[in-house]
C-alpha cells in the first residue's frame, strides 16, 4: 500500500497551475470554484497569481476534486485495480520510484511484482524511459503542469536475477493526484512490435509529445 | 538550401515532424491548422507526408503560430479521450452492447479502422466468449451497479461477417463507469496472453470470469 514515502521537496506542487488547470478544464469561473471551496473569489484569484498558498485543507480538497473528475472510485480501489490490470500500468512517484505495477506490466517483463515495485526507474531500466522520466519531470508533471503525454520507447529491463529484456512500449502518461498531496506519474502502455513502434514514431513526429496543462 | 535531393528530403522531414508535434501537442486537426494558415487541408496533409516542404514564407507563419500557442492551456483529458488514446486494448461499451469508444490498442489488435469498430454492436464484430461475457455482466446486474469489477479470460473471435477468424486469448479486467447520461458503461480493458497463460488464468478464475461484487 502507500507506506509514507520519503517526500523529496525538490519539486513542490505548482498550485497556480493546478488550480487554474482544474478550474478551466471544468469550465468554472473563479467565483464558482470559490463557492465550491467555501472561500472568496479574491482568495482564488490570489492562489492563481501565486500571491497566496492554499491551506493544507484546501490543498487536500482540490486534489479530491481532481480525483473525482478523473475516476469514479476511491484511490484504494483504483490502486487495487491497477495491480490486477492486464495491460502495462505503473504508478511512479516524483522520485522515480515504481509504487505500483500491474499484472500486465510484470507479464510483459516476465517478472513478478517485486521485480518492479519499490524499484527506481533509473535502476530497473535502461533506455528511453530514463529520458522520458527526465522530460516529464522538467516539463513539470510532478508539479501539476502537464495534462498528458504520449510516447514510443525502447527500454531494457534489468530483472532482479541479473538478466535483461528489451521491449518496445507505446505509452500514454498522465498525472494522478494522491494524498500528501503528491502528484504521481500514471503510465499505461502496451508492448508493440518494431513495425508498430516505427508507425507511432512517424505519427508523433518523434519519440514523445507532452501536452502542458497550462 | 534544397538544391540537392538529400538535403531537400531532410528538410521536408523536419517540417513534417514539426507540424505533427505541434498538432498533437495542441490537439488540433489538420483542417483547423489549414484554416489558421489559410491553406487547404490537402496542403497540410502533403507537408505532413513529408512529400512537400512548406514555402519559406509559410515556414515563418507556421513558426509564429506554434510559438504563440506554446504555453496555452490544454484541457484535462476526459475519461473517454483517455480510453481512445490507450495503447492497450480498451473500450467503452453500453448495456446494449454497443462499442461507443475503442482504444488505439484495440483497433490495432483488431486490424480494423476506428469507423469499423465504434458505434458497432459487439455481436456485429465478435462471436464467442466476448458475447458470453456481455451476457454474464447483464445477468449479474453489472449495468445496475451491482458489481465492482470482473476479471476474465476470453478467447476473442470475430463474427461470421469476418469469417469467425480467431483473434486469440485475452486477459480482461472490467469495471462499471457512470457516464455523462448517468447510465453505467462497461469499461473493458485487456491484453493478449499466450494459450498457456490462458489455461492457467481460467483455472485461477474458476471459469471464464470472476466477479467481485459489493453485496
Amino acid at each position: 500500500m502507500s507506506e509514507s514515502l520519503p517526500t523529496l521537496d525538490v519539486q513542490a506542487i505548482h498550485w497556480p497551475s493546478v488550480i487554474r488547470h482544474y478550474r478551466l478544464s471544468k469550465g468554472l469561473k473563479q467565483a464558482a470554484l470559490a463557492h465550491d471551496l467555501g472561500v472568496t473569489q479574491t482568495m482564488v484569484s490570489r492562489w492563481e497569481s501565486a500571491a497566496a498558498l492554499p491551506s493544507a485543507r484546501i490543498q487536500a480538497r482540490l486534489f479530491d476534486l481532481y480525483w473525482v473528475s478523473q475516476a469514479s472510485v476511491s484511490r484504494d480501489v483504483w490502486l487495487d485495480r491497477i495491480g490486477r490490470h492486464p495491460a502495462v500500468v505503473g504508478v511512479i512517484n516524483p522520485a522515480g520510484r515504481i509504487v505500483r505495477a500491474s499484472r500486465g506490466f510484470c507479464r510483459a517483463l516476465d517478472c513478478d511484482r517485486h521485480g518492479l515495485e519499490g524499484r527506481y526507474v533509473h535502476e530497473a531500466f535502461e533506455g528511453d524511459w530514463l529520458d522520458l522520466y527526465d522530460d516529464l519531470g522538467s516539463s513539470g508533471l510532478f508539479e501539476g503542469r502537464v495534462s498528458s503525454a504520449e510516447s514510443i520507447d525502447t527500454v531494457t529491463f534489468h530483472a532482479p536475477d541479473g538478466t535483461g529484456r528489451t521491449r518496445h512500449v507505446h505509452g500514454l502518461h498522465r498525472p494522478s493526484f494522491l494524498p500528501g498531496p503528491e502528484i504521481v506519474w500514471l503510465l499505461s502502455g502496451a508492448e508493440v512490435s518494431e513495425r508498430v513502434r516505427d508507425d507511432v514514431r512517424m505519427r508523433l513526429g518523434g519519440n514523445r509529445v507532452i501536452r502542458k496543462a497550462i | 538550401m534544397a538544391d540537392d535531393d538529400r538535403s531537400g528530403r531532410g528538410e521536408a522531414e523536419i517540417w513534417r515532424n514539426y507540424l505533427r508535434r505541434y498538432r498533437f501537442t495542441n490537439n488540433i486537426k489538420q483542417a483547423a491548422l489549414a484554416e489558421d494558415l489559410g491553406v487547404t487541408q490537402a496542403m497540410v496533409s502533403r507537408w505532413e507526408s513529408g512529400a512537400v516542404t512548406p514555402a519559406t514564407g509559410m515556414q515563418a507563419r507556421i513558426r509564429a503560430l506554434a510559438e504563440t500557442s506554446a504555453g496555452m492551456a490544454s484541457p484535462l483529458v476526459g475519461w473517454r479521450n483517455h480510453v481512445s488514446f490507450q495503447p492497450g486494448m480498451a473500450a467503452v461499451v453500453t448495456a446494449d452492447g454497443v462499442i461507443e469508444t475503442a482504444s488505439a490498442g484495440l483497433i490495432r489488435e483488431l486490424e480494423l479502422s476506428r469507423g469499423k469498430v465504434e458505434g458497432k454492436s459487439l455481436d456485429a464484430l465478435f462471436s464467442g466468449d466476448l458475447l458470453g461475457l456481455h451476457n454474464i455482466l447483464n445477468a449479474k446486474g453489472f449495468f445496475d451497479g451491482a458489481l465492482e469489477s470482473v476479471e476474465s479470460a476470453d478467447m476473442y473471435c470475430f463474427a461470421s461477417t469476418y469469417k469467425n477468424r480467431d483473434i486469440g486469448p485475452v486477459h480482461g479486467l472490467h469495471w462499471p463507469h457512470v457516464a455523462e447520461d448517468g447510465r453505467v458503461r462497461w469499461m473493458l480493458t485487456g491484453a493478449r496472453i499466450s494459450p498457456t497463460e490462458f489455461e492457467s488464468l481460467r483455472r485461477e478464475l474458476g471459469g471464464q470470469a470472476e466477479l467481485t461484487g459489493q453485496g
